[in-house]
């Protein structure tokens, strides 16, 4: 019963990276693919009716573990106490930026908010990833079942690590890399019209690691090489 | 895991979006999956005694609580799959140039 479980909330936990990755994508490469505010609004629009519902699967998956490993949850929420507060104040900036980006036409305001976004979709991936770094890594539990870290050390893992180390931190970066390939996906998937050259193009110049043609739009004359240069349908570069 | 990842090149090369993007969910979820099923029975290790590593056993609830939130987790699930079939299928299409449906 206890293997079920916990293959339960490894599921959840797994569905809710798919889920909430493409949006945590999405997020990172919003102010590079889309160059004005129609196009950023198409971006948003592709996550809009989907995003708050995917991060439900984070509070339902850590439901499911207070319920089914109620020590593991004490545990690790009280442990991993520094992390889940960044975590939560991410989250909180992300949705934030959403709504209120379009309550005043300031290009100032707009553009601020589309930073925050995207800055926060960015270290949003990383921290989860070092999170998950350190479950694979282990963290410093003692006889009486509870732990706690910092947020660094000497940034090298041994016994008494801090959350950010080394090794979490590539496995932030990793985290983040696969995460914007992702979204990079959907949005090439998703938008249509002349914005969707843009998006899938940095979709598939993201995904393959072709980071000399970034960023994937400039002047004409640099815009029509690298459109030649990324497979993909034609775009028509203003 | 390595299927997804190998169909995100090969869709991608064809130009078959959709194809691509649910592989790339494939190569996500099974990076994951497979993570945390290396890990088991350990939820967290412990980095001073291997010993005092949390496991799944360790930690559980027990087996009435688990059996009876099986039940409601089932429930639970099913309405949540039929929710997000229903989200996804109502959004479905391309999102165009204009299109702000969402007051974004």
């Amino acid at each position: 019963m206890e293997a079920l479980w916990f293959a339960i909330v490894s599921l959840m936990l797994a569905v809710y990276s798919v889920l909430d990755g493409f949006d945590f994508g999405v997020g990172v490469l919003h102010r590079f693919v889309a160059r004005n505010d129609e196009e950023r609004r198409t971006v948003l629009a592709a996550i809009g009716p989907v995003w708050d519902g995917n991060e439900v699967w984070l509070v339902a998956a850590a439901g499911v573990l207070f319920m089914a490993f109620p020590r593991a949850y004490a545990a690790a929420f009280s442990g991993f106490y520094m992390p889940l507060m960044i975590v939560l104040w991410l989250v909180i900036l992300r949705g934030v930026s959403i709504e209120l980006r379009s309550h005043d036409e300031n290009p100032l305001w707009r553009e601020f908010w589309d930073t925050v976004f995207s800055v926060a979709s960015t270290l949003l991936a990383v921290v989860l990833g070092a999170s998950l770094g350190n479950v694979v890594r282990g963290v410093p539990l003692d006889s009486t079942g509870f732990f706690s870290v910092p947020l660094f050390t000497d940034f090298r893992p041994g016994r008494a690590p801090g959350v950010f180390d080394w090794y979490t931190l590539l496995v932030g970066v990793f985290t983040l890399f696969v995460l914007t390939g992702h979204g990079a996906l959907y949005l090439t998937w998703k938008t249509a019209g002349p914005g969707s050259g843009l998006t899938g193009r940095g979709g598939r110049s993201s995904l393959c690691g072709s980071w000399r043609h970034w960023p994937p739009r400039g002047s004409s004359g640099r815009c029509s090489r690298t459109c030649s240069s990324v497979p993909g349908p034609p775009v028509s570069c203003s | 895991m390595l299927g997804g990842l190998v169909g995100v090149f090969y869709f991608l090369k064809r130009e078959r979006d959709l194809p691509a993007f649910l592989s790339s969910s494939a190569f996500v979820l099974g990076l994951l999956a497979t993570t945390l099923a290396g890990n088991y029975p350990f939820w967290l290790r412990s980095t001073i005694d291997r010993s005092y590593g949390l496991t799944a056993a360790g930690t559980s609830s027990n087996r009435y609580g688990l059996q009876v939130g099986l039940v409601w987790w089932t429930v639970g699930i099913t309405l949540a799959g039929a929710y997000f079939i229903f989200l996804y299928r109502s959004i479905r299409g391309k999102v165009g140039l204009g299109d702000d449906r969402h007051g974004h």
